[in-house]
């Protein structure tokens, strides 16, 4: 298992270099002066000037590049350009409010999404599956953002239960995590009804059955622990797609996490924090990679002998 | 070598991919039924939106009547008129082509750069396959949306970089998908038979194996034009789509959210274009992997191969 891990993490190391230089180049094909373009127009030259010493712009693209990695390696992620704090800060302030909502969706996802695919397994080609496969084939195809805006509309506007937006209180979270999640459910309650609906047809599982066990826990102990596996797969492809959805998620609610970040530092064409904030994202997304592959390897010992 | 001699030695697609049976077999298919019609009701939009609302002075992109904006239904606007006065519903007739386009343009381009880079990355294997394999893994780290977010900001917003940014979140998938056809094409006899024959490398490749790889690609095509225009529409929405005052559905719903309180809906319809647009590819996508996959069509009971 341990060598496993190690392997992983080796793998994961030249992603994170390959995703550094891209975040890197970002920067770079700015068309244009990327200083001038982000000391805006009433800039003088010495402040163009200063600004590019600040975010490693001077030289040849070699040496800003060197000066970038091992910026990047102690932890310095250039500085704001809108607001002169380090961009680190600013990540580290926001990181928070975008765990949150990312978590607690995933975790909806996951429950919701695989009750809903074990039932549509259970009652296979009844109409209980009808309507929950017509379901879940809608939830795959509402983008995020139109689906926020429903929520708002129904909760907020006519009935007036949950606020449109913001992170005052407990409520103000419901709505951010149920339209970021609504994909995923989704997603994973087709995974699970077809992983179910494979398992369950399996013959251990007549002899399960013949041993007298209850029905629940002939559901659990034995069809979704052995359908686990491509769930869990699911799950984790799903992240991705659930980082993305977070910024347009967290735009539509005002959510003080860091897809608001990134888009307001877009409008205000402060590029440092948007490479800054592209570069975290993307280094999320790694390390929740590895762990599910290492979560899945904990799960099927095979796999860490391929 | 002359293709009389070749020719033989390489096996037709399989019946199930020929393009005309794979239709038919679609079509026979409850949900990819319903997917190609709706698709073919979008495409029609498409086609004839122009002819359909010629007559509309706001089928001209630049007109505005302040006088009349933000008109309940009525038997001169159907679905009303937005902020500034123009036919909602000719508005969303005319941005079929915008989203469609834009879809169709970053799928094509993501075909173009990923076909080639998986097929010589599959077939030739060695340090070919090692550079591309690790270009494509930094490109998938990436959550997508953000990356092409990211490369839109940067560029600036427009057709053209909006179509770049959506294809370089598309092309890393059809790079894996042909590469692992590929890779097992490769080892199928007629490529041993046609290399023994001394047929050239890139011949085989291009003759042989490539006609051969295809299936996937074509299964996977329409469910990455939904993904095209999720996120083109998601990047429309965030006002970094397509300039004002094109018709494109995000754009149209990002700017329909101030009016959330006052005229719902604006947001309704721009939303329900792009669902439709999506539900039709998932559709088709459902039936395509239902009819290609003898397993799951099957309903007799075939013991599951043990993953290894």
């Amino acid at each position: 298992m341990l060598s496993y891990v190690a392997r992983r993490l080796l793998i994961a190391v030249p992603t994170l270099f390959g995703v550094a230089t891209v975040s890197f180049l970002l920067m770079r094909i700015i068309p244009g002066d990327p200083a001038r373009v982000m000391a805006g127009p009433q800039a003088t030259a010495e402040d163009v000037e200063r600004l590019r010493q600040q975010l490693g712009l001077g030289g040849s693209i070699w040496s800003q590049y060197v000066e970038y990695i091992t910026r990047l390696m102690q932890g310095d992620l250039m500085v704001s350009a809108r607001t002169g704090t380090p961009v680190i800060d600013e990540i580290a302030a926001r990181a928070q409010a975008t765990v949150t909502l990312a978590v607690l969706a995933i975790v909806v996802a996951v429950v919701v999404g695989c009750t809903l695919g074990v039932l549509a397994a259970l009652r296979r080609d009844s109409v209980v599956d009808l309507i929950l496969s017509g379901v879940s084939v809608f939830g795959v195809s509402m983008p995020v953002y139109w689906v926020g805006l429903l929520l708002i509309m129904l909760f907020s506007v006519q009935l007036g239960w949950l606020p449109a937006g913001g992170s005052d209180s407990w409520a103000s979270v419901v709505l951010p995590t149920v339209a970021l999640s609504f994909f995923a459910v989704g997603f994973i309650s087709r995974q699970t009804r077809s992983a179910m609906v494979e398992t369950m047809e399996l013959d251990f599982i007549r002899s399960v059955r013949a041993k007298g066990i209850s029905r629940s826990a002939l559901v659990i102990r034995h069809g979704l622990r052995n359908a686990a596996l491509p769930i869990m797969t699911v799950v984790g492809l799903q992240f991705g797609q659930l980082l993305g959805g977070a910024v347009l998620t967290e735009t539509i609610f005002a959510w003080p996490g860091l897809g608001r970040l990134l888009i307001d530092s877009i409008s205000a064409r402060d590029f440092a924090t948007v490479q800054g904030t592209v570069f975290v994202f993307a280094a999320a997304l790694i390390l929740v990679n590895l762990l599910t592959d290492i979560l899945y390897a904990y799960a099927d010992p095979r796999i860490r002998y391929d | 070598m002359t293709d009389a001699v070749v020719d033989p030695v390489s096996i037709p697609v399989p019946r199930s991919a020929r393009p005309d049976r794979l239709l038919r077999r679609l079509w026979r298919h409850r949900s990819s039924r319903l997917g190609l019609i709706l698709l073919g009701l979008i495409l029609a939009l498409v086609v004839l939106g122009p002819w359909l609302t010629g007559g509309s002075p706001s089928s001209d992109m630049a007109y505005q009547n302040l006088a009349a904006s933000l008109q309940p239904p009525s038997a001169a606007h159907w679905l009303g008129t937005d902020q500034l006065g123009r036919d909602e519903l000719v508005r969303l007739v005319l941005g079929a082509r915008y989203t469609i386009i834009i879809g169709l343009g970053a799928v094509a381009t993501g075909v173009l750069v990923g076909l080639p880079l998986g097929a010589l990355s599959g077939f030739y294997r060695g340090w070919v396959d090692l550079v591309v394999q690790r270009l494509v893994d930094v490109v998938l780290a990436f959550p997508s949306f953000l990356l092409a977010l990211a490369l839109v900001a940067v560029l600036g917003p427009g057709l053209r970089n909006l179509i770049i940014g959506v294809a370089l979140t598309s092309f890393p998938r059809f790079v894996r998908l042909i590469r692992a056809q590929v890779l097992s094409v490769r080892e199928r006899p007629f490529v041993e038979a046609a290399l023994a024959l001394g047929v050239s490398r890139g011949r085989i490749l291009w003759r042989h194996v490539l006609p051969n790889s295809m299936t996937p690609v074509i299964v996977q095509t329409p469910l990455e034009l939904g993904s095209a225009v999720l996120t083109a529409a998601g990047l429309g929405f965030l006002g970094l789509g397509v300039r004002q005052p094109t018709p494109e559905w995000g754009t149209m719903l990002g700017e329909s959210r101030d009016f959330i309180f006052s005229n719902p809906a604006l947001v309704t319809y721009p939303g329900l274009c792009i669902v439709l647009v999506i539900l039709a590819v998932n559709l088709l996508g459902d039936g395509a992997r239902d009819v290609l996959d003898p397993r799951l069509r099957s309903r007799i009971k075939i013991p599951r191969r043990r993953r290894t």
